[in-house]
Formats: C-alpha cells, structure tokens, sequence
C-alpha cells in the first residue's frame, strides 16, 4: 500500500470523526467527570447543564460519563470481533480459493448457510446459547461476519490466480506457498481493508441492538444499546436519555463509513494513474 | 443443466446446514428443556417422562432426524412455554412482519432507484453530492433509534401519532395504517441508503459502457437513455441487493418490533429467547433463514428477465 | 494513387463544400490538459476518410467531440466544429440529438458492450428510426431486411428477435453498422470498428463497411490506431500525434512520401520482413523443445457431483520442435489453442496427455527438484503488460523474485543483478524502487523480459509479447528482443495473431486453427507459398505494406494465386467456408510439401 499517496483531494472527516471518538473513549478509560455507576438521586432525570453535559438518567447516573465508558466497550467488543473474523475468513477463504476442490465445495456450504441466516438474527440465536456476556458477544459477530471475510478473500484469490503475474511466479519456480504469501496476500489488503471497516460499523449496529433487547454485553456494564434501552423507559421524563446515547453511535457510525468511503476512493486500483 | 434448476437445486444443501446449524444452536443452551416444561425441579418422574416423550433420550442425529422430518411434515412442535403449536403462531405473527417489511422495501426501492440512477447521471454535481451525503448519514442511524426518536417527536411531544401498538389492516384500515407509519418509515430511513448506493454504483458503471453512448449518437433523448438502456440494465445487481435487505429487516424486525411493540414475528422470537423456549427460537431462526433462502431464490430467478444473458 | 485519381481528389475539393469542417478545435480535461489542440480538417461529402494515431493522440476524443459526446468532465475549449454549415461545437442539446443518428452516425469499438444486453436487436434499431418520426412497424420492416441483408446478415427476421450475446463480435459490429446507416446519415463515424476482431472477420467488417458506405454516398471517417487498414480502406487521410494534426494528404501520398518525421517512424515502425534478423544458428545439437501429439483437455465440472463434466479439447495432438536459438513463431485466431501450447511446455497447466521434453527431459515427469532446476531455463512473457506484473511488488522485487532458486546467488547480489537485468532492456537503475503503475505499456513489456532474462534461460515463449503496445512501441520491444537473442542465443517460441510481426522475427512458422496444426515450415515458404487454404485466409485478411525499392512505401494485399491443389491422393481438411469435406474419412495429418514445409491433409476420395 505504500504507493499510495494521500492526495488532498481525497480529504474526508472520517478520520477526525473516528479519531475523536477513539480519543474520548481513551480519555474515558482513565477519566469521567463523575463515576459512571454512582446513584444520585438527589440529580435523577436532570437535563443537559453545563454541569451534566447530557443531563442524568432515572437513577440520577450522569450520561456523559457513561456514554465515555460505552465509547471504549463498544470499540474494544466491534474491534475484537471484526479482527477474529478477519482471521478466521482470511485462513479459511485464501486456502479454499487456492486448492478449490472438496474442501472449496464444503467451507462455501457452511458459509452460504450462515449467510443464509440474517446477521441480527443469527446473533440472536448464539446470543441466546451464551446469555448475554462480552466474550459470547464478540463470538457471536465473529461467527456471523466471517462468511463475508470468507467470500471476499475466496474471490480475491480466484480472481488472482487467472492473473498473470501469478502464473510468471509459477514459471519463476516458486511454490503455491510462496506465491500465496508474496502475492495473493498483499493484494487482499486493499479489498480487505475496504471491507474491515463496513464490517466495524456493521459490529458496532449489532452490538447495540443487542445491549438494546438485552441479550448483548450483560446489562451492568454501561453501553450505548443498553443506554437506549433504559432511556427507551424513562422517554416521557428524560427524551435525553435517548437521545444522546444513539447520536454517540451515529457520530461514531458516521466517521466509520465516510472513513471507509474515502479508503475505498484510494485503495480502488481505478483511481491510481 | 439449466440456471434455474441449478439455482433451486443449490438451496436444498443450505437449507439442510441452516436446519444443522439452527438445531446444533439450540441443543448448547445451558439447561434442561424437558425441566424447564415441567417447571418442578423436583419431579423427577415428570422429567423423565417429558423427556422421552420429547425423543431427548434418543441421540442427537436421531433427535436430529425426527425434528427435520416433523418439519418437513409442517409440524413444526409446541411451545414450552404455553404448549400452544408453534406453525400457527409463527404464521400470524410472520404475516404481521412480512407487512411492515414488505412495504417499507417496496417504498425504499421506489424511491431509492431513481435517486441512485440520477444521481449516477448526473455525477459529481451537487445533486450527486447531496444524495450520497444523505445516503451516508441515514446509513449511519441505527433503525431503531431513528424509531424512538420519531416516536419521540410525533408520539410523545407533537401527539400526532400513535405510540406503540399494532392495529391490523383488516380490523380498522384507517387506523392499521396510522399504526404503520412510524415503524415503516424507520425501516426506510435503514434501507434507503445502501440501495442508493447500489443502484448509483452500478448505473455509473452502465454509463460508461459503449451502448449508452451509442444510445445516444442514435438521437435518442437522455430521458429514454436513462429509462430504456440504463435503468434495466443497472437494477439487476441492486434487486440482489434489495433482497439481502429484505433479509436483514426480516432479522432487524427483532428490534424494531421491540421498539414499537409490534407482535411481529422478530417480537416471537425475542420472547421466547427470554423464556428460553427454545422450541420456537429454533423454528422462528429456521423459518427465517428459509424465507431469506426463498427469497433469494426468487431474486435469481427473476435475474433472466433484467438480463437476458442468464438464461433460465 | 495515380494521377487521374488525384487530380478527380482535387476538382471535388473545388467543386464540393465540406461536409464536416473543423477549425482550431480545442478538447481538453481537467488535470489531464488539452487532449485534442488547434486541430482543423474539412471532410468532403461521400469520401472516406482516416484517422490514424496511436494511444493518445486524441484520435477518439475528436470523434467523440464531434458528436457531443465526449466523457465527462472533457470540454471544448476552442474552435468550430462546422456540419452542413452548423456548428455543433455550439449546439443546444435538443438540436443535438437531431444531428445524432440523422446527420452523424457512430460506429464503436467494443462489440461485446456496444449493444444494450437486454434488449432484442430489433428494439434496438427500430428506437431509433423512431427518433426520425417514422413509427409503422410496416413501413420498417423492409427497410431494415433490406439493410441487413446489405451487411450480409443471414437471417434478417429471426436477427430481429435475438439479444445481442447469441451473436459473435463481427457479427454485431455489422448489426451496428446496419441499424446505424438504417438512419440514413451523411456521415459515419467508424471508431476503431474491427480492433478487437480476428484479422479475417476484420478484414470481412471493414470490407462490408467500406463497400455500403460507398453505394449510399455516406461519407466515412475511419478512426485507427492500424496503418495498413486505414490506408487500404480511405482516400484521404490524416496522423495525429498528442492532440495534434501531424500530416493530412491523399491516402496514397502520405503511404508513397511521408512528408513529417513521425509519419515516417510510423511507417518505419511497420513489422517487415526486410527488417527480420538474420543470425547464425548453432548446428544442430539436438532440439530443445520437442512436443509430441500434445492433447490437452479443459474439463468444467458440473455442480452436480455425479454430472460428467463438460469437455473442451483445447489441444488436439500436437507435435512440433523447437531448435535451439531458433524463433519459431505460432500463429492462429483466437481459440486456436496457441496460448495453451505455450502454457503447456511450461508446466503452467496441470494435466496434459502426450509427451513435452525440453533438453531432453521429460516435463510433466519431473520431480519437484529438477522441474525447479529445468524451470530456470524456461520462461515467459506475456501479452498484457497490466496483469502480468505485481502491481503491490517494486520492479526490483519483480526482477529479482526468480532468484530465489537460483543456486550461489546471496540477497546482497540481488539488486546488482536487478539493475544488471534492466540495464540489458535499456530500463535504468531508477527503475528498480518504482511500482508498474508509474511505468508505460512499453517499459512494463521490458521489466518482463529482464524477469526472464535474469534467469538466464534457454528458451523464452512470448505469449503476444507486443500486441497491446503501440506500433512504435511495439518495434522497439521487437528490436530489443533481437538483440537480447543475438546476445544470449536462446530461442523464442513466440505466439502471435500478428502476422506481420510474425513475417518480421520468425526463423519458422507454425499456423494452428481449431487446436491443431494445419501448415507449418520456414517463414518464407509460409508466407510465399502458403498450400493450406487456412494459411491463405489469413495471410489474404492483412494488408500488406512493404517498401518499394524506390524507398517509397505500398499497400496491397497479398495475392495468391489460384487455390493450391493438395498433395497427390490427398485432400485439404478445411475449405474456406469452414467445412471439411472429410475426404475418404482418413484422418488428418502432416505430409511433407516441400523441404521442412507440411500441410495437413487427409487421403483423398478414392474416386477423385
């Protein structure tokens, strides 16, 4: 990739946007302006102020400072799981698109199948296996986003093994190894990039959904979905609630796919001269 | 071996491992089944009669075999929960969710199809520029938080529309539809954006091949360019698509039934997760999972008529 | 041309006014700069004229700005485009259109895209009739089964209902050609018409368009990269070069006495036998590469496990020899089975039946060690020069990759070596940091060739090695690759549709259609000679331009004489309109016609 220059015209605020929200969760690890747990019902359903930025919840928690602790689990779980289903497709996709036959046929049968299956509902369903924990969370989207990073690779490879400059590394006398390492992988990258990043937003939807059902990240752990969740009760009272919690995942959303629109208008072999 | 044939003949494999998967699934939940019916820890009779009545006592491809075969004979067992039979159920509250769905993808498409064609004629103006901005923060809203927040504002603070509920079509046809509003405009506002996307991708690559331009060193008017050699040639990769959405709102009704409290088929589902009545998480995950298999299906099968290169 | 005919040319620049004139015409892209500059022309009603560039002369970007129809964002910066008086350089897009298709029609170059897939062919030529007001089915239909049968369309009725991809490409170039002219338009716009067409279906296109455009009194402007085939088909033409007009003339004065320099390398740069290398070849030690009745089959399996998978022989017995620093040349259309024959010797296909050895070893038997060790003597060049490079590897790594398995070199030599490699193919050390997207088609071409070439190998096979290049381009590479055998000595299997390029480098011709051989022998016996009617086909589909002893140059086509008898007792096993008369229902094979020269043939009917 490193022929690819970052052009000026190429400029988009999805790194800023990211970067911010990667920012506040670090911040949020070491610091919150109040203890995100603490009761304080002397404060319940107290508006934004300047003192509670995005005002209290029904148990008078500040939101602010939990919607900072929400940053850095939502992150770290989306971010965990996208990369074991990179692993996990990456293995799988490159070895049945190099030697095909059999093992092609059976992986791309287990594959469609969980393809076959939503994503939501398919998590859902391991979700209810695992009740709602972060490792079973991040297994589960791991699970379901793996046939994606299957595929892509799977037909990256297929793709690559009619180019030439594989059959010229045959002629070379290097091994299916060899050519794999040195010129399948490296250009899996840019597709694979494209792809980790629509996977990540995708990660972040479902986590949400279901810290909102309750069947995601157990419900004492502060995140962005099950903030919704409580706030969906306390609507009438405290539209705060609400609110904040699900612009935090749109803003974060918002620089997760301008962040990939932009890696895509880079990475495309098209745009480079 | 003609398209079709190979395409029906390809489900059949994949439904059977969906059927695998979804049974593997549901026999790792923590728990008894067979107590969690009798409800009394202590009845160790009970249990066991329950349990063999229910082939648990039987190995796993046993069990396997008979669950498969009782569905392929449309039994699809009770409930543990309320030892009502599960196909019923699952049916009225498949055909509540098939509504929402169904109307919401039918408007998505109608109006993100035109928007992504023109769009794509129109590239790099500013018209392009909005509907992609657009699509890119409406892609960004989870469904169901643009659903609290409409039922925030017309429900809860302008008192336009209903809350939550559902009312059927057939009871009160004006009231059925306010119902509907609010929920299928948030399913909307979720599906717009990616078939933009979709249909303004694949029409610029049409554009750019030589027919078009050939289209129009015939004289022909950008309007029947755009109707007659760019629309039906750009929609068969974005009907692909908008059958994997219908998919995904089928598995995100889950949610936005939750939020609006619709007794839709997603709502069936999370329940019985809840009473781990795993009887019907396991038909509901099946049922779905055939209807996205199903859909698809049709999808590639209607793929000859968009292009007449696939043959049937 | 003669001078009467030039002195007609010259009454009717007199007499007529020009149909299409431009003046000062400016095109130019935004961060790429003007790609068409001051460039004026006047084109006469009826005549035929070309306009001939390579890559980058701004040849299809003028076309397309007559038209209106340049890519977005490309503009017109300056000038006139004058049709019938208008200028359409001005146009409002209403009156546009109803120069398009009426006034001007266009022909484009790729067939497989240029008709709409999901419409029938008859939906597709009527819509535009249909611009011009005339709607009755009835009042069409003999129009357009006239004009089909014109461009020689079989079946004009059943054509009507078909979809464009149960047609081959010169098919539906011609079905373009007709629904185009059904329009009735004064001028037709032929850009690169017949490129991506076999030489004997372009030669069929070209000959069709030429010869309707010249009965309707439709003017023609024939746009090509293709010297010879402009020059056969136009009265006029016209060389661009960056935008710019270099010369413009009568057809026959440009070809005769190139006036500008670059016309001149253009035409030089024309593939010719007098330019053939001539060298002295080691006696002989044996052959190199010996292949004998090489059948190769392409299985596709069905997705049904138990379904018999559907067969394509690609190779249907082949044998030949390759001696060593000998250029033997294989030449064929496409589906011939010449690219799988290179592939073959290599070992880049897996399964094959019959026997390859190279220095006497057999290929397909080797043990992974010594098929390493033969592999170093083997190597290949390719025809695309986009795909055959790692576009994420640095022309360093790419050159030095093969390295690897060459014993007694350490990694520390591996840049010196590199740069050793380039410097053979005229690239410098510079080179060795960049990626192959920063270099051109030509220098991609010589990074390839210093990949095999560091490998010191002893036979490279060059699968279509310059036919993506431009003619210039491509007698560069050619040069280089005669000096790198001089130098080295080792031998080209170089398969090629080209049979210039073919005439210029080869020591021995193989012809192969259909999977097999059907004529091989010396180059001059090929092509002076030819006996099979297959040989004569193609060598009769390209134009042939040679320098007269004048130093002048001509174009004509090759002219044989009466079809050749074949041998005594023998029949040929293919006929000009594709059947094989089967003869006494012997199987084909390779007699001997001359010294070196087969021809394949079967017994004869006994009775004849």
């Amino acid at each position: 990739m490193s022929q690819t220059t970052i052009r000026l015209s190429h400029f988009s605020p999805g790194p800023i946007l990211v970067g911010s929200v990667l920012l506040l969760a670090l911040i949020g690890l070491v610091w919150t302006p109040f203890d995100p747990n603490a009761l304080d019902f002397a404060h319940r359903y107290a508006p934004p102020s300047l003192q509670s930025l995005f005002g209290t919840d029904h148990l008078g928690r500040d939101l602010f400072s939990r919607i900072l602790i929400g940053a850095s689990v939502s992150i770290a779980v989306s971010g965990v799981a996208v990369c074991c289903a990179l692993a996990a497709g990456t293995v799988l996709g490159a070895v049945a698109g190099f030697y095909m036959g059999w093992l092609d046929r059976g992986l791309m049968l287990l594959m469609d199948a969980i393809l076959a299956m939503p994503g939501i509902l398919l998590a859902l369903g391991i979700m209810a296996v695992t009740g709602p924990s972060v490792a079973g969370m991040i297994g589960a989207m791991a699970i379901t986003f793996t046939p994606t990073v299957f595929r892509v690779v799977r037909s990256a490879v297929l793709s690559l093994r009619e180019k030439e400059f594989i059959e010229a590394s045959r002629a070379l006398g290097n091994r299916n190894g060899f050519t794999i390492l040195y010129h399948v992988v490296p250009n899996c990258v840019a597709p694979l990039t494209v792809l980790s990043t629509a996977l990540f937003g995708s990660a972040v939807l479902t986590e949400s959904a279901l810290s909102f059902l309750g069947l995601g990240v157990p419900p004492e752990i502060p995140t962005w979905g099950a903030m919704l969740s409580d706030g969906r009760n306390i609507f009438a009272q405290a539209p705060w609630a609400v609110i904040f919690p699900g612009l935090a995942i749109s803003y974060l959303l918002l620089g997760v796919n301008l962040f990939g629109d932009s890696l895509r208008d880079w990475l495309d072999p098209r745009a480079a001269e | 071996m003609t398209y079709a044939v190979k395409r029906i003949f390809m489900a059949g494999p994949t439904l059977l491992v969906v059927a695998i998967i979804v049974f593997t699934l549901m026999r790792l939940i923590p728990g008894d089944p067979a107590q969690l019916l009798v409800g009394d820890l202590d009845d160790a009779g009970a249990i066991e009669r329950v349990r063999r009545e229910m082939g648990l006592d039987r190995p796993l491809p046993v069990q396997f075999g008979i669950w498969l075969s009782n569905i392929l004979q449309g039994d699809f067992g009770r409930s543990a929960h309320s030892g009502e039979e599960i196909l019923p159920t699952l049916l009225y509250r498949f055909a509540i969710t098939a509504k929402f769905t169904g109307i919401a993808l039918l408007l998505a498409s109608l109006i993100s199809v035109p928007i992504g064609v023109v769009a794509a004629w129109r590239a790099k103006t500013s018209f392009d520029y909005a509907a992609r901005l657009t699509a890119i923060i409406l892609v960004s809203m989870p469904t169901f938080w643009v659903g609290l927040i409409l039922i925030l504002v017309f429900g809860i603070q302008a008192h336009l529309l209903p809350v939550v509920g559902y009312v059927s079509l057939s009871d009160d046809l004006y009231k059925g539809l306010l119902y509907m509003i609010m929920p299928v405009t948030a399913l909307v506002v979720g599906e717009l954006a990616s078939i933009i996307r979709m249909s303004r991708s694949s029409a610029l690559e049409v554009l750019q091949l030589e027919y078009v331009a050939h289209a129009r060193a015939k004289g022909l008017s950008e309007r029947r360019v755009l109707l007659r050699h760019v629309l039906p040639n750009a929609l068969a990769p974005t009907l692909t698509l908008i059958g994997i959405t219908l998919g995904n709102s089928l598995g995100g009704a889950a949610v936005t039934e939750t939020v609006f409290s619709i007794p839709g088929l997603g709502r069936y589902l999370v329940d019985a997760i809840y009473a781990r009545d795993y009887q019907v998480v396991q038909a509901c995950l099946l049922f779905v999972s055939f209807i996205f298999i199903t859909v698809n299906l049709l999808v590639d099968l209607c793929y000859p008529l968009l292009d007449p290169r696939v043959k049937l | 041309m003669n001078r009467a005919a030039m002195q007609k040319t010259n009454l009717r620049h007199q007499s007529d006014k020009p149909l299409l004139q431009i003046a000062d015409l400016g095109v130019s892209f935004p961060g790429v700069g003007e790609v068409v500059r001051d460039l004026g022309l006047a084109l006469y009603p009826g005549e035929a004229f070309g306009i001939v560039g390579e890559s980058g002369s701004g040849k299809s970007m003028l076309a397309r700005a007559v038209m209106q129809l340049l890519p977005k964002p490309g503009k017109i910066t300056s000038g006139r485009i004058l049709f019938k008086g208008t200028d359409l350089a001005n146009l409002k897009p209403g009156d546009m259109r109803r120069v398009r298709g009426s006034g001007i029609g266009m022909v484009f170059q790729e067939p497989m895209t240029s008709l709409n897939p999901s419409m029938t062919i008859g939906a597709q030529i009527t819509e535009g009739l249909r611009t011009q007001g005339e709607c009755s089915r009835q009042a069409l239909a003999p129009r357009i089964h006239a004009m089909l049968e014109r461009v020689r369309i079989a079946d004009p009725e059943g054509c009507l209902k078909k979809y464009p991809h149960e047609f081959s490409g010169g098919m539906r170039q011609r079905i373009l050609l007709a629904s185009v002219l059904l329009m009735q338009p004064d001028l037709l716009i032929a850009d690169e018409p017949t490129t991506a067409l076999d030489a004997v279906i372009q030669k069929e296109v070209l000959e069709i368009m030429s010869e309707v455009t010249r009965d309707l009194g439709v003017a023609l402007m024939l746009i090509s990269h293709d010297l010879g085939a402009v020059g056969a088909y136009t009265e006029r033409l016209m060389v661009m070069r960056k935008g710019e007009l270099v010369e413009e003339g009568a057809t026959s004065d440009i070809l005769l006495r190139p006036q500008h320099p670059y016309t001149v390398a253009l035409i030089e740069a024309l593939p010719s036998r007098e330019k053939s290398w001539r060298r002295d070849i080691p006696a002989a030690s044996g052959p190199l590469v010996e292949v004998e009745n090489l059948r190769v089959v392409f299985e596709r399996k069905s997705f049904l496990p138990w379904a018999k998978p559907t067969c394509t022989e690609a190779l249907k017995g082949v044998s030949l020899t390759v001696g060593r620093s000998e250029t033997v040349a294989v030449v064929g259309e496409s589906g011939s089975g010449k690219t799988t024959l290179g592939r073959a010797i290599l070992r880049l296909i897996d399964h094959v039946e019959g026997d390859i050895r190279v220095a006497g070893e057999d290929v397909y038997a080797l043990s992974a060690e010594r098929l390493l060790a033969l592999r170093r003597q083997m190597q290949i060049v390719f025809q695309d020069p986009y795909s055959s490079l790692d576009p994420r590897r640095r022309i360093g790594e790419i050159v030095s990759e093969g390295l690897r398995h060459v014993p007694d070199v350490t990694r520390a030599e591996y840049r010196d070596r590199a740069r050793q490699a380039l410097a053979e193919v005229d690239l410098s050390a510079e080179y060795l940091g960049r990626f192959p997207h920063q270099l051109s088609g030509g220098q991609r071409q010589r990074v390839c060739i210093a990949r095999a070439l560091i490998m010191k190998p002893k036979l490279i096979v060059a699968d279509e090695p310059v036919s993506a290049l431009d003619i210039t381009v491509q007698a560069k590479i050619l040069e280089l690759m005669k000096r790198l055998q001089v130098d080295h000595g080792f031998a080209y299997l170089f398969i090629s549709h080209d049979l210039g390029v073919v005439e210029q480098i080869a020591d021995r011709v193989i012809v192969m259609q259909a999977g097999r051989i059907v004529e091989h022998g010396a180059r001059d016996m090929i092509f002076d000679q030819p006996r099979h009617p297959y040989t004569r086909l193609l060598l009769k589909a390209v134009p042939d331009l040679h320098r007269s002893a004048d130093a002048s140059y001509r174009i004509g086509t090759r002219a044989y004489s009466q079809p050749t008898a074949a041998p005594d007792g023998m029949v040929f096993d293919w006929a000009e309109d594709g059947n094989d008369s089967g003869g006494a229902g012997g199987a084909a094979r390779l007699i001997e016609v001359a010294d070196g020269h087969f021809v394949s043939c079967r017994p004869g009917l006994a009775a004849s």
